[in-house]
């Protein structure tokens, strides 16, 4: 460590998280109450396969919080300030989870990659969600591990978020007819090793481009990030081992919002979407047999445990109204997008690259340009 | 105080457990964990179909 720390690249940072003075006690308490009820329940029904992703999502939410690993947040600061060490990190994360990904997807080895159509959906929903990202000022994880934490803000994205998703869900057939080819996986008709070696060759390019870029810019690499995307990377892999698929978060918040309501009466069950066979079992069968809806839960039960433990739970007053309405809308859009766009930071961005698949790649560059004109929409809401 | 950030969160938490806890014990027993994209015709994660 020492030796990485005299070539001058690296540096150690303060995590920016703002602890209390006691623990929350009475949350803890809380919290164990719940966490022990779904685990029963989850247990029951589901087993070691269930409760391993409910506590890998509890341990997410915990690393997310404790590293404050944002996407939003990390996309903000390059743009505004041209500081491209983020996604330098977001880059290394993807490339570390590609070096599992990539080999046991192509040789079916149990768990397969996240692969999706190259379509018009996918361009305007990922302009969207880059739009509703910076409003909200959090992705699909940071509004859950943040709203896990407390966050006054996350009060209003979230429900804007499980909104938006079931209005996307009804419009993504329909936008889907506009045009869209089945998805484009980068190699795979080479053999294992060209298959394997050109995405993450591609993948740690990037990452190195932009630490390059960093660094002659005279900015130092965090040794905190670095463990932190080494430790979320790791967790991913487990969750891609465990449940056969990449780690999704948005399809979780779709489910939730088709089930409030069909409770509120609403036949959401007759729109296409919910009659594809996936959709529509997800829609009959528990919240906690949905591997994204089960993880939900782990990642906000996780975060709020972290945050009860340092005593950072909820401490900070509400923000001004407006920031509240853009949290709103940014949650909304996010939604909406990350239905069209076939998942958000993570299902798309993180997995869809690792994957080798195509439309990862195109996420990341339509969601960077609605990034881009979500920073410039947020003067409009006072910040 | 009850319109606290904290408060709202821990109603919001408590909401949260309820209606998860009402779906698992009124839904059809499953044993096994499902994603949308092991459907069979799945060609995204959240279960699409293939375009063509």
């Amino acid at each position: 460590m020492d030796k990485f720390l005299k070539l001058n690249f690296f540096e150690y940072q303060t995590i920016s998280l703002k602890w209390g003075n006691k623990k929350d006690y009475g949350l803890l308490c809380l919290l164990g109450v719940i966490t022990a009820i779904i685990s029963g329940f989850v247990a029951i029904d589901t087993g070691h396969k269930g409760l391993s992703l409910f506590f890998l999502g509890g341990l997410l939410g915990m690393a997310f919080l404790y590293f404050q690993y944002g996407f939003a947040s990390g996309w903000l600061k390059f743009i505004t300030q041209g500081d491209t060490r983020p996604i330098g990190y977001h880059f290394v994360l993807i490339g570390f989870c590609s070096l599992v990904y990539l080999p046991i997807s192509y040789l079916g080895l149990g768990s397969s990659g996240s692969f999706a159509p190259i379509s018009i959906s996918l361009v305007l929903g990922s302009f969207i969600f880059g739009i509703g990202m910076q409003l909200a000022n959090g992705c699909g994880s940071g509004v859950l591990f943040t709203f896990g934490s407390g966050s006054a803000r996350m009060i209003f994205a979230l429900p804007g978020f499980i909104i938006g998703s079931v209005i996307g869900s009804v419009i993504l057939p329909i936008v889907l007819n506009w045009g869209a080819l089945n998805p484009i996986i980068i190699g795979a008709s080479s053999s294992l090793i060209i298959y394997c070696a050109l995405n993450s060759f591609l993948i740690f390019c990037v990452a190195a481009i932009f630490f390059t870029m960093a660094i002659k810019s005279g900015q130092k690499l965090s040794i905190n990030w670095l463990v932190g995307t080494l430790l979320i990377s790791f967790l991913c892999i487990l969750v891609f081992i465990i449940s056969g698929h990449p780690w999704g978060v948005t399809f979780g918040f779709t489910v939730w919002g088709g089930k409030i309501a069909m409770l509120a009466g609403i036949p959401i069950d007759k729109a296409a979407f919910w009659q594809w066979p996936g959709p529509a079992l997800a829609l009959k069968q528990s919240v906690f047999a949905d591997v994204s809806s089960l993880m939900n839960f782990g990642m906000i039960l996780g975060a709020s445990f972290f945050a009860a433990v340092t005593a950072s739970f909820a401490n900070q007053p509400w923000p001004p109204i407006r920031q509240l309405a853009a949290a709103m809308i940014g949650g909304l859009l996010m939604g909406v997008g990350a239905r069209l766009a076939f998942g958000c930071n993570i299902g798309a961005f993180v997995a869809g690259i690792s994957s080798g698949s195509l439309h990862g790649w195109l996420w990341a560059f339509f969601a960077l340009l609605g990034s881009w004109v979500g920073i410039k929409t947020r003067p409009y809401f006072g910040f | 105080m009850l319109n606290t950030p904290r408060n709202i969160h821990l109603i919001l938490l408590l909401l949260i457990f309820l209606l998860g806890s009402l779906d698992h014990l009124t839904s059809p027993v499953t044993e096994s964990l499902a994603a949308p994209a092991d459907k069979s015709l799945a060609c995204a994660p959240c279960g699409a179909p293939c375009p063509e």
